[in-house]
């Protein structure tokens, strides 16, 4: 399938809106694979991938995410890659391949915008010193530039060699299917580093049998995702009551205990 | 003040503060974000007082970073409180940077252990289970849910921030419970996720006495006439369901907290060595 060119530069603008949402508001998450994807897929006129490969990738990229503002991938501008390759070629697999590769690309244009935006903090500071309300707010708000266009342009390129080799590596691919069961198994597996992470920031070292009883409702009994959700709601407010009475009780004891001496 | 002019002005900093990390740089992050959103305060303040509206607002053009909607928004109201009783601007900087660092933390917690990977495992299993268009809308409602539900929390936050100090400490104690909670239903959920979401397999199968041939080992559909066959991936399952997907976790852990491989080496790794298995025919996704 081709894209039209009016459709690349939608995609593109898209990718710099969701990335400025977290910028902005925050509320949304419109920077999540899961979200940047799906509507990536919407504009690229098949939602059904694009929801499937934002998916992958959102499991892939499960806990990535910049803390203190350190350098990470760039799952947003991948995501929005990856779908348009994806509707391109017509294939999931290689669509969160690409995804997770164009990730890891694009956050050096990330750092980029990051570093440029210098540029806002110095003209702000040069205005504060004249109490200068106005260009303060307008110096805040010139770091839409590097932001937008360290998403933009990735895109566009991207997307514009996408629509001239798409039809060739389609083609390759189908005379070689190795290739493609090569793709299907980096697709299945690309999550367990999404979940790996997660686990490092959830405190599994000392509490790893929650994720014991997580997967012995799922391989074993079959409980679809909301329930297991829903199960986990349960133990995690019985236990966080149990954990802080607890505390509180050992607390009083300790007072007893000395009280006693005397 | 009035009640209602502070509530006014209060209003005035949220908006401002809806475009917080626009200009969010490696050398100043958050900061000329903080100073945007001040901006209505110090014009308050220093409506008759032009030189001390520049020191107010040198002050607030330095380094800030914290969780925008668990950090900036009660620091802001704080902020927002202190500039109003005419603090004397170490004091306000002293708060700024010692509560960014612990809220930051809360906030992470926050948007880690509950709204990543709870609110959007959930359509994310539906799509992957291909029900794509229930997944779709059950993201757009809890995308719609989590943009005024949170959008409400930073209002409250930034008030709870203003009203008093005091109280911002024991609102980070129920955090502190919270966050508590949120890892142990998040540890559930993980849980559950390497069951249902990771669906690695073998598609290998052995061939007894096949066609006179002793032992033979294929990679495609067992044929229906072969009756000594043995289904790989039927032994492991008999053993324990899904084995391979813990098997890959065990690996990917030990790579990344055992051996401390960064993220983006073990994604090429994965890559390289799922490709070869792959297309060799030993891993399969099913």
């Amino acid at each position: 399938m081709e894209l039209s060119i009016l459709q690349i530069i939608i995609l593109s603008i898209w990718a710099a809106i969701a990335q400025l949402e977290v910028l902005t508001t925050g509320v949304g998450f419109w920077n999540r694979p899961i979200i940047a994807g799906t509507a990536a897929g919407l504009i690229a006129g098949n939602v059904e991938l694009g929801v499937l490969i934002g998916s992958m990738l959102e499991m892939t990229s499960l806990g990535v995410w910049s803390y203190g503002g350190a350098a990470v991938p760039d799952y947003t501008t991948g995501a929005v890659i990856g779908v348009m390759v994806g509707v391109l070629t017509n294939n999931s697999d290689i669509g969160l391949t690409t995804g997770v590769a164009m990730a890891a690309i694009t956050q050096n244009t990330d750092v980029l915008a990051r570093t440029l935006n210098s540029f806002c903090a110095q003209r702000a500071d040069k205005y504060a010193a004249e109490g200068n309300i106005k260009q303060a707010h307008i110096s805040h708000y010139l770091g839409v530039i590097p932001w937008g266009l360290s998403r933009i342009i990735p895109v566009l390129i991207v997307g514009v060699l996408g629509n001239t080799f798409a039809a060739q590596v389609v083609e390759m691919l189908n005379e070689n299917s190795f290739i493609l069961s090569g793709f299907q198994a980096i697709g299945a597996a690309m999550p367990a580093l999404g979940f790996v992470i997660l686990l490092t920031y959830l405190p599994f070292r000392k509490q790893w049998w929650w994720v014991v009883l997580g997967f012995v409702l799922s391989a074993y009994l079959g409980v679809p995702t909301l329930g297991i959700a829903l199960l986990g709601l349960v133990c995690a407010i019985v236990y966080t009551t149990l954990w802080y009475r607890n505390k509180e009780n050992k607390t009083d004891e300790a007072v007893e205990q000395i009280g006693g001496e005397f | 003040m009035s009640k209602q002019e502070t509530k006014e002005l209060l209003k005035k900093v949220y908006i401002r503060a809806l475009t917080f990390q626009l200009s969010w740089s490696y050398e100043r992050m958050q900061g000329i974000g903080f100073l945007n959103s001040i901006t209505p305060v110090l014009e308050e303040v220093y409506k008759d007082d032009p030189k001390g509206l520049k020191n107010a607002m040198m002050r607030h053009t330095h380094f800030f970073n914290t969780s925008t909607i668990w950090g900036a928004y009660p620091i802001l109201g704080m902020v927002t409180a202190l500039e109003l009783g005419k603090a004397d601007g170490e004091t306000i900087e002293g708060i700024k940077t010692s509560l960014m660092g612990p809220m930051a933390g809360i906030g992470d917690t926050m948007n880690f252990s509950i709204i990543l990977p709870i609110f959007f495992s959930i359509p994310a299993s539906m799509a992957i289970g291909g029900n794509a268009m229930s997944a779709i809308a059950v993201l757009a409602i809890i995308d719609l849910l989590l943009i005024i539900g949170l959008s409400i929390v930073k209002w409250k936050l930034m008030n709870i921030g203003f009203s008093q100090g005091s109280k911002l400490t024991q609102s980070m104690e129920l955090m502190d419970k919270l966050s508590f909670g949120a890892g142990v239903l998040g540890l559930v959920v993980v849980g559950g996720m390497v069951a249902s979401m990771l669906s690695v397999s073998t598609p290998i199968s052995f061939l007894l006495d096949y066609q006179g041939v002793p032992l033979q080992v294929i990679t495609s559909a067992v044929p229906e006439d072969a009756a000594g066959a043995v289904v790989l991936q039927n032994v492991l399952n008999s053993f324990m369901p899904k084995l391979l997907p813990v098997a890959l976790m065990a690996v990917v852990y030990w790579m990344y907290q055992k051996k401390k491989i960064t993220p983006i080496k073990i994604t090429f790794i994965l890559m390289v060595a799922m490709f070869i298995l792959g297309a060799l025919g030993i891993i399969a996704r099913g």
